[in-house]
């Protein structure tokens, strides 16, 4: 058997061509995942890094109306006695707010020693908040190692966090207490680790990719918090029945979500490339087992089992994933990084993390695992006969397997993000499984094909040869109906960000003053300059059944409130709902929310792209009755100089930014193109390697053809003659693939637009059909077939005439 | 004798394996004449094959003159560019070879029409429709090639062959993959075509029978 192993390694080296572009297929497909597993790696540390340190692990957050320490203690004894088994630790908090130096804090404590040893502490890189130090949120603009005087005396900041608070103050309990002058006994809610179901599925999914695990349920889905029984679950709010109201600590970190929703799409379309790469093995080792059927055949008949010769082709195709893997694992690393750059433009980011044997593994199961997979597979074929009828039992329970997949995915929002695009590969799936369907239909339209003869011959030659492009062609498929999909979502994400732009961004000039108030200057603006138009906004942080709410507040006449799509000026505790809170909340649009202890009617909603804290908007007036005293941070100002504003601001409220529209405009696009720059470029990835499967294919039709094409050039065909029957057989090819991957392109975008992005990010998108979003991956489509069909092929070509 | 349809000059031809240059044919000479019949044969690698690929074009003479006529027009094929040799070889030339060589994607009658679209020829159509159906293929017409037996695939490579009503008719053993009975009709049919056009037909094979029928036998040596 080493030398049918030996014949095996000798035909893929007299075949240098098709084993390269083999090689080269695999090699972008495993590069595509080493990739997206460094740059979520690196994300996925940036978002640790910024975990508010007090909530380091802890699953949930128990809170009761008038708390104390001593019930704090009362809850410690019954779980130290057992009556509490799901939980793993409990951790005192308190939190309030101070203004101080004429900035506003909100000051989270929790007990540093509690915190200690729990599962999952420590993940706030470093920045944890230990005693006699402070850590703050970036949003406040202080720096490591600055000292603030807070209740008298001088703390440290022992570390800045991006933890999505915004004015977030994070300390040790007994010096936030300090901090807060608030008196010993003050409890604000109790932090809880409980033990979750999920956790070892978690860490392997992670493991697997960083991010996947936000496919998952947000921590135990039911929590046993008192002996009586368990706590009844609504959704992911976990309801003690018997004293305590629990949450989901996700509640106080919607960033955090909102990251791991980016990741998991992020690792969803990683897949694609080694998706469509494990098409392209699998066709080449059909090409391979075909074309090596007669030495097959001889050593069968000279008493090699097939299991033996299976072996051999397994171990010869192997060989080539692992080579592939080498290749690829090397250029991954220099994709991550190259991806990281593209992304965030020489902004300073999370450097790529080094290579780890995990990372290795995985290269290596990819590289390696789809090229025996697809090995294995096409040798099954091998001297077996191959059914064509469209109506086999297990083509119809595959068929059926897949609608019932993309109907419970897109249905049923419990199935979250895994649900959607579970829902997208069975979409896929079926799709590509159509394509030699489609190919026998078309013959038999070819058949009948208007043109003259040479070009008949080619458009029926794109048709005839479904064993040697088949496979291509569904890779094809998937490539651009992904292309299409992504490209549909991403530009109708665009049409409705501009749109938000356009409306939100009225004013000539936005300024912004995170710490100070710009009350007084609107009045100032009023009385020194009437021509000027000026309008005060302001934010305050709030919770609304548990959740971190954001409280805009400004003069909501009509017209601004037809900023937000609504038709008339808002009426005294009326207000208006993000998409996100809409969904956070689970109400709609007339029912009343809870907001600083009052009830507050949605009159509409409103889209929020790309903010990740729910919000709910209101009259100036609502919020002063509703939270006290009002804090403006932002003032549009239009009808005025740039110079003559800055000499106003100078006088009244030095320090403060200014930025113009047009400016605010071009940065915000720039951010959301910077955004999708990795997408697109995953995407283009795929389709790279849908070309290199599809030239692969058509080097293995050309090959098979030589008799055609000796006969061909007998007659005296010309080079021109046999490009142009290579050019409409490409474009033949082309309109097939683009046939199926238009409609499998416009679900994927349904999808999501419709189902993944109000479950990863809590908004809808419009769908829209811009021309472009179809155009260009329809024309890379007949590209990618155009340039499979015409590259030259020097190792194996076979000339015309 | 008439001027040769097919006229060869001391044409020699090898080929080279990278280390050494393998001489197939040296100073070879041969001149056939108008609705002359000539049989190469010879043992396996005695360069039949490659004789009749000079002659058609598709290889290029290393050494000597090789020209094809039509009418009074003489095509010297020697120092031609392959394109140049390609629009000699479609108006000139028919070839019928050992394994059929149909086009699989097109049927019986497209498969003949082929010839006379390169050459834009279609006025001859009705002609080679009335040939298949003298070939005993009247019934086959629309069917593709992988739905006939062998003996109709090389009827149906001789009605190709022949469809432009060419000079010359290169055949390489064209019965080399029949059994004896369909060897004696298909060997009958292409006789005759060539016949009827009164054209040049320079046939390589091993069988003795064929070579017989034959005007003049030409031997190659190893």
């Amino acid at each position: 058997m080493r030398l049918v192993a030996l014949g095996f390694a000798r035909f893929f080296a007299r075949t240098p061509w098709t084993t390269l572009t083999a090689l080269l297929g695999v090699s972008l497909g495993v590069a595509s995942t080493v990739a997206v597993h460094l740059i979520s790696l690196s994300v996925a540390g940036s978002l640790e890094a910024n975990r508010a340190p007090h909530l380091g692990g802890l699953t949930h957050l128990a809170e009761r109306r008038g708390a104390t320490m001593s019930d704090y203690f009362e809850l410690r004894r019954r779980w130290r006695g057992g009556e509490l088994p799901d939980v793993l630790g409990l951790v005192p908090m308190v939190d309030g707010r101070i203004v101080a130096g004429g900035r506003r804090f909100h000051v989270s404590g929790a007990d540093w020693l509690a915190l200690y040893g729990l599962p999952g502490e420590g993940r706030g890189g470093g920045a944890g908040s230990r005693p006699g130090s402070i850590v703050v949120d970036a949003g406040l603009l202080i720096a490591e190692g600055d000292r603030l005087r807070l209740g008298g005396e001088e703390w440290p900041v022992a570390g800045v966090v991006d933890s999505g608070v915004g004015d977030g103050l994070f300390a040790d309990i007994g010096d936030a207490l300090h901090i807060l002058n608030a008196p010993p006994e003050t409890l604000s809610r109790v932090g809880v680790a409980a033990r979750d179901p999920w956790a070892r599925l978690r860490s392997w999914l992670e493991a697997l990719l960083p991010g996947l695990s936000a496919a998952l349920p947000e921590g135990p889905a039911e929590l046993r918090f008192s002996s009586g029984g368990t706590s009844g679950a609504t959704g992911n709010a976990n309801v003690a029945p018997a004293d305590w109201e629990l949450r989901p600590v996700s509640f106080e970190q919607p960033g955090a979500r909102f990251a791991n929703s980016i990741l998991f799409n992020l690792g969803a379309l990683g897949t694609l490339a080694l998706l469509v790469a494990w098409f392209l093995i699998y066709q080449v080792s059909v090409l391979w087992v075909r074309r090596q059927s007669p030495v097959l055949e001889s050593l069968s008949v000279l008493g090699a089992s097939r299991r033996e010769l299976g072996g051999c082709f397994l171990l010869a195709v192997a060989s080539l994933g692992a080579l592939a893997t080498l290749v690829g694992t090397v250029a991954g690393v220099l994709l991550a990084e190259l991806l990281s750059e593209i992304s965030t433009a020489g902004l300073e980011a999370a450097p790529v993390p080094e290579m780890s044997s995990e990372v290795v593994a995985k290269a290596l199961i990819s590289g390696v695992g789809i090229a025996a997979v697809g090995g294995w597979m096409a040798f099954r074929r091998w001297g077996r006969p191959v059914s064509r009828s469209l109506f086999t039992a297990g083509r119809l329970i595959s068929c059926a397997l897949a609608l019932a997949t993309i109907a419970v995915g897109v249905g049923m929002e419990e199935t979250g993000l895994a649900g959607g695009f579970a829902a997208i590969l069975a979409a896929a799936l079926l799709t590509v499984s159509l394509v030699g369907p489609l190919l026998r239909a078309a013959r038999r339209l070819a058949v009948a094909a208007p043109g003259g003869l040479l070009t008949r011959l080619a458009v029926r030659e794109a048709t005839w040869f479904e064993d040697d492009v088949g496979t291509a062609l569904g890779a094809l498929v998937l490539a651009v109906a992904t292309s299409v999909g992504v490209g549909l979502m991403v530009d109708s994400f665009k049409i409705d960000f501009e749109r938000m732009l356009a409306q939100r961004l009225a004013h000539d000039f936005y300024v912004e003053s995170p710490g100070g108030n710009l009350s007084a200057m609107t009045r100032s603006f009023a009385e020194a300059r009437p021509q000027a138009r000026s309008q005060a906004y302001g934010n305050l942080r709030t919770r609304i059944d548990g959740r971190i709410v954001e409280v805009g507040h400004t003069d909501f006449s009509r017209a601004e409130a037809a900023r937000y799509g609504h038709g008339a000026a808002l009426l005294p505790d009326e207000g208006l709902a993000s998409e996100s809170l809409l969904r956070a909340l689970n109400v709609d649009i007339g029912e009343t929310v809870d907001a600083g202890g009052a009830p507050v009617r949605i009159a509409g909603a409103f889209s929020d792209f790309g903010g990740v804290v729910p919000r709910l908007l209101m009259q100036n007036e609502t919020a002063a009755r509703h939270f006290g005293v009002l804090h403006f941070t932002g003032l549009g100002v239009s009808g005025i100089s740039r110079s003559a504003l800055e000499d106003r601001l100078a006088a009244v409220a030095p320090g403060a930014g200014v930025r113009q529209r047009d400016r605010a405009r071009a940065r915000a696009l720039e951010i959301f193109d910077r955004s999708f720059a990795i997408t697109n470029a995953l995407t283009l990835l795929a389709l790279t390697v849908a070309v290199v499967g599809l030239y692969n294919a058509m080097m293995g039709l050309r090959l098979n053809r030589l008799a055609t094409r000796e006969l061909l050039a007998s007659l005296g065909l010309t080079a021109a003659e046999n490009r142009h029957i290579e050019l409409v057989r490409a474009l033949g090819l082309g309109l097939l693939a683009v046939l199926l991957a238009l409609p499998l392109g416009l679900a994927m975008g349904a999808i999501l637009c419709g189902v993944i992005n109000p479950r990863a990010f809590g908004w809808s998108v419009a769908m829209s059909l811009p021309a472009s979003a179809l155009a260009l991956p329809v024309a890379l489509g007949f590209a990618a077939a155009v340039i499979a069909a015409v590259a030259p092929s020097p190792a194996e070509r076979v000339h015309a005439s | 004798m008439a001027a040769p349809a097919l006229a060869l000059d001391g044409v020699g031809k090898g080929f080279s394996d990278g280390r050494r240059y393998l001489p197939v044919l040296e100073n070879f000479d041969l001149a056939v004449a108008p609705g002359e019949v000539v049989a190469v044969c010879g043992p396996s690698g005695s360069g039949k094959s490659t004789l009749l690929n000079l002659i058609a074009g598709l290889l290029a003479v290393d050494d000597g003159r090789l020209t094809l006529r039509e009418g009074d027009m003489v095509h010297p094929m020697h120092g031609l560019a392959p394109a140049a040799r390609a629009a000699v070889r479609r108006r000139l030339v028919g070839y019928v070879f050992q394994f059929f060589n149909l086009v699989p994607t097109l049927n019986v009658l497209e498969n003949v029409r082929l010839p006379l679209a390169l050459n834009r020829r279609d006025d001859l159509a009705p002609r080679a429709l009335e040939r298949l159906e003298a070939l005993g293929l009247g019934d086959v017409l629309h069917a593709f090639p992988d739905t006939l037996s062998g003996g109709e695939r090389q009827r149906v490579a001789i009605a190709r062959a022949v469809a432009h009503e060419p000079a010359i008719v290169l055949a390489d053993e064209p019965t080399g993959n029949l059994d004896p009975g369909n060897s004696d009709r298909v060997a009958g049919l292409l006789f005759s075509e060539v016949e009827r056009l009164n054209c040049a037909m320079v046939i390589a094979t091993h069988s003795e029978a064929i070579a017989r029928r034959a005007d003049r036998i030409v031997e190659l040596d190893c």
